[in-house]
């Protein structure tokens, strides 16, 4: 019996309430039923009281059951975020300055005068292609863990704080989510 | 003497991104380029110049204009387009001095 979560919980409280107004012998809900009846009717109101006390077990414990999914979709999200926010942060950037000192190399290159199909300039090309791939593929990652993380990633010119915008979207299902990139 | 247009002075540009990795990334490339030179870099900051700010996402697209900038560019690898945004939003800044 989820007596105890029930305390913290205000269905659970009302439910509470209720199962103890209702089952109370002298004044309770079915009180009457069995002043009002025949003796032969005697059982009628613990019977009735037990009936009522069941559904309201049943209904605590749905209530329970969903409160307990709802912390766990929470967490889930909260978790989701804080991946696509390190990924952000961390490997994002990293691979983004790859890209660019790739792109620096190969102007270095081709200011040294070396052919575009020397094999060095060919490795950096290839370097920076590999690199620019890799970028497109995290960035649908963070997309799918979080689908309004980039929507709403810090801008520092705006002096550290968030510019006003649209709220982002709810988190749609991955398989809706456009791929980033 | 045919009158030509002057031919533009170099461009100076100053830096600001919260991750050092990419500054050094973009410094490094820009560094690279003969008529840009970098300034300095800074992590955060508001700056009356023109901005030309480059987005994570196409997304974002919304949130760079509402900041003013002048040009935005994805982080999708077009390194090529970096000294073009810059020197469009160095041409188009009197323009917009003027406005103000």
């Amino acid at each position: 019996m989820p007596s105890l979560p029930l305390a913290c919980d205000p269905a659970g409280a009302v439910i509470a309430v209720l199962a103890e107004w209702a089952t109370a012998a002298d004044h309770g809900l079915f009180a009457a039923v069995s002043r009002t009846h025949d003796r032969a009717l005697w059982f009628l109101q613990p019977f009735l009281a037990v009936v009522f006390l069941g559904g309201l077990m049943m209904a605590a414990a749905v209530a329970e059951v969903s409160r307990a999914q709802a912390a766990l979709r929470a967490s889930q999200a909260v978790e989701r975020n804080r991946l696509a926010r390190e990924l952000h942060d961390s490997v994002s950037q990293a691979l983004f300055s790859m890209t660019m000192h790739a792109g620096t190399a190969q102007l270095a290159l081709a200011k040294a005068g070396l052919a575009e199909n020397s094999p060095a300039a060919r490795a950096v090309a290839r370097l920076r292609t590999l690199t620019a791939g890799a970028l497109a593929e995290k960035r649908a990652l963070i997309f799918e863990l979080r689908p309004g993380a980039l929507k709403r990633a810090w801008f520092p010119l705006c002096g550290g704080r968030q510019p006003r915008s649209r709220p982002a979207k709810k988190c749609g299902s991955a398989s809706t989510a456009p791929t980033a990139g | 003497m045919t009158p030509t247009p002057a031919p533009p002075a170099g461009l100076t540009v100053f830096l600001v991104d919260d991750h050092a990795i990419v500054r050094s990334g973009v410094s490094a490339y820009i560094d690279m380029i003969d008529d840009i030179t970098v300034a300095g870099e800074a992590g955060t900051g508001q700056l009356g110049l023109p901005v030309v700010v480059l987005t994570t996402a196409a997304s974002q697209r919304d949130q760079a204009q509402q900041s003013g900038a002048a040009a935005f560019l994805e982080k999708d690898g077009n390194l090529h387009l970096i000294p073009q945004a810059l020197r469009a939003a160095a041409q188009a800044y009197p323009k917009t001095r003027r406005q103000r």
